[in-house]
């Protein structure tokens, strides 16, 4: 074995935390103060990302538990990517095999806030291009979509949270309690402010989607439901302005 | 010495893109205002690492750069010095990156940021050894055959000096860099505060470094720490820092200059104040060069 691989071997069980500055100082004769800059640097890098990615996570849990996850998190996932978000993309399933560890106080919901706001970080990153509506000539989907089914009320508490005003929903925490149904929410970005959104789905929302995935004419989405095409164009039109589906110029 | 063959010789002296005049790293917070707000930037240098795969927001940022500017990149997670292959992933996308841009020139840091599979996200140093030196050289020479233009590697800051050195920090980097006929992108900032940090003199550091390999400058802030002086990139440029660039530009004459600021980002206006501070201290040392000579 070289002394180069012995060396950065030595320095890889500091920034991992394996060793301590002043274990790897005895070894490299070295200020194991400067050594610490160093293993400092490499987990402040993660736990500064993990605080970015999950910043409404990190409101709904006392910051002593959060210091562990983040010091458990960096031991049991390693970074394997370059982007340094990407090396926070483990951090909700981390949370989900965590719901075990009692002294965590993690319940599903800070799993599925968790899972909502990679996707946002996901969404935000796609290198998906949207096309303008001169660019296409027929009903497409957001091409940065993503679906997720959430059985507590992640959307509402995310807008509530972003309102910033304080309510009772909030401040009893009712975010806490879980639906009788599972909620439907879509997230994509935005084409003109490239900003995330998301939407709770509701009827007209589930039903444009479903004529544009499913690539439905408006006589035939007509034909299914009873209704007039000039209602279900309606509905599109107004479902597009969210920005979830995209109309070509002449719709 | 350089020989004729070497890209570096003295031809390199009057390439158009060693002297692209002076250019500020672009981030994020100046997107919007950089386009109409730019006196005094002849270049842009970004991120490269920011914008692989990007989504397209940031890509028609890039694409209206370079439009207005000469585009030059930027890398910190090549990590030259790994003991792990190079990320052939990361470099194929490095490759379009240059394509897409035009960039005229790429460049990275002379440490590792990454080994046995796990990223530090981080500049970690290499110990000052033959045996590194016949590690990288062929793995520059890897990365220089990705495009037809210049790449140079950056002396990194560093704030421990690796056991069982063999040579001094700039034996190591001349070598490196004549081995694999590389240009240099010298950080003065990072020489200041090795030199500090390190006890040498930062003047002898920079005289030993051949005029015609230094292609590309980086001036920045760092902060004085409790155990050493830390690179940050988030503050004005010391006067210290200023002296030893008048002087670096005394011996190897005009060359391009960027000024970084990654952290504590300050409004354009105080980038821009910082970017025509560098064009004054070039412009006097270029003119007490020429009476030197005369």
């Amino acid at each position: 074995m070289s002394s180069f691989y012995e060396t950065l071997e030595t320095m890889h069980q500091l920034l991992r935390g394996e060793k301590s500055p002043e274990e790897v100082a005895e070894i490299f004769g070295a200020d194991p103060n400067r050594l610490a800059i160093y293993q400092g640097f490499v987990k402040g890098h993660i736990a500064k990302t993990l605080e970015k990615n999950y910043c409404l996570l990190k409101r709904t849990i006392l910051p002593e538990i959060w210091k562990k996850l983040v010091d458990q998190y960096f031991t049991k996932y390693p970074a394997l990517d370059w982007r340094l978000n990407e090396s926070t993309e483990k951090f909700p399933f981390f949370l989900q095999d965590s719901l075990s560890q009692k002294d965590l106080q993690l319940n599903e919901f800070h799993v599925e806030l968790a899972k909502f706001e990679w996707e946002e970080v996901n969404i935000f990153n796609t290198d998906a291009t949207i096309p303008s509506p001169t660019q296409i000539d027929q009903l497409i989907l957001n091409p940065t979509i993503s679906i997720l089914q959430f059985t507590y009320p992640i959307a509402e508490f995310v807008k509530q949270i972003r309102v910033g005003k304080k309510n009772k929903w909030l401040e009893e925490k009712k975010f806490f309690e879980e639906r009788e149904q599972e909620e439907i929410v879509f997230l994509f970005r935005n084409l003109q402010t490239y900003r995330c959104n998301f939407l709770q789905g509701n009827d007209n929302i589930l039903f444009a989607f479903k004529v544009v995935h499913e690539n439905l004419s408006l006589s035939q989405a007509a034909e299914a439901t009873g209704q007039e095409i000039s209602i279900i164009k309606q509905i599109i039109r107004e479902v597009s302005q969210t920005g979830l589906i995209i109309l070509p110029k002449n719709f | 010495m350089v020989s004729d063959k070497s890209f570096f010789n003295q031809n390199s002296f009057h390439d158009p893109k060693r002297n692209l005049g002076f250019g500020i790293g672009l981030r994020r917070p100046h997107f919007d205002e950089i386009f109409t707000h730019h006196q005094g930037v002849d270049f842009l240098e970004f991120v490269s690492d920011n914008y692989m795969n990007c989504n397209d927001r940031d890509r028609e940022v890039l694409e209206k750069a370079g439009r207005l500017f000469p585009i030059v990149l930027h890398g910190v997670s090549l990590s030259i010095g790994s003991p792990d292959p190079l990320n052939k992933e990361y470099l194929q996308n490095l490759e379009k990156l240059i394509e897409m841009t035009n960039a005229v020139v790429f460049s990275d840091h002379l440490s590792y940021s990454s080994a046995f599979g796990v990223e530090y996200h981080d500049l970690i140093p290499l110990p000052f050894t033959k045996e590194v030196v016949d590690h990288i050289v062929p793995r520059v020479k890897q990365v220089q055959k990705i495009a037809n233009i210049p790449f140079l590697l950056e002396n990194p800051s560093y704030y421990v000096e690796m056991p069982g050195a063999e040579m001094t920090e700039v034996e190591f980097v001349l070598e490196i860099l004549e081995k694999s006929d590389c240009g240099l992108l010298l950080d003065i900032n990072n020489v200041y505060v090795n030199a500090q940090n390190h006890g040498y003199d930062p003047f002898e550091y920079v005289d030993a470094m051949p005029p015609e390999r230094v292609y590309q400058y980086h001036m920045a802030g760092h902060y004085e720490g409790e155990h050493c002086i830390i690179d940050t990139h988030g503050s004005n440029i010391k006067d210290e820092v200023y002296r030893l660039y008048e002087h670096s530009i005394r011996h190897t004459g005009p060359v391009s200059t960027i000024v970084e600021w990654d952290n504590e980002i300050p409004p354009l206006d105080e980038l821009l104040g910082e970017n025509r501070k560098v064009r004054r201290t070039s412009k006097a040392a270029l003119r007490e060069r020429k009476r030197a000579s005369a």
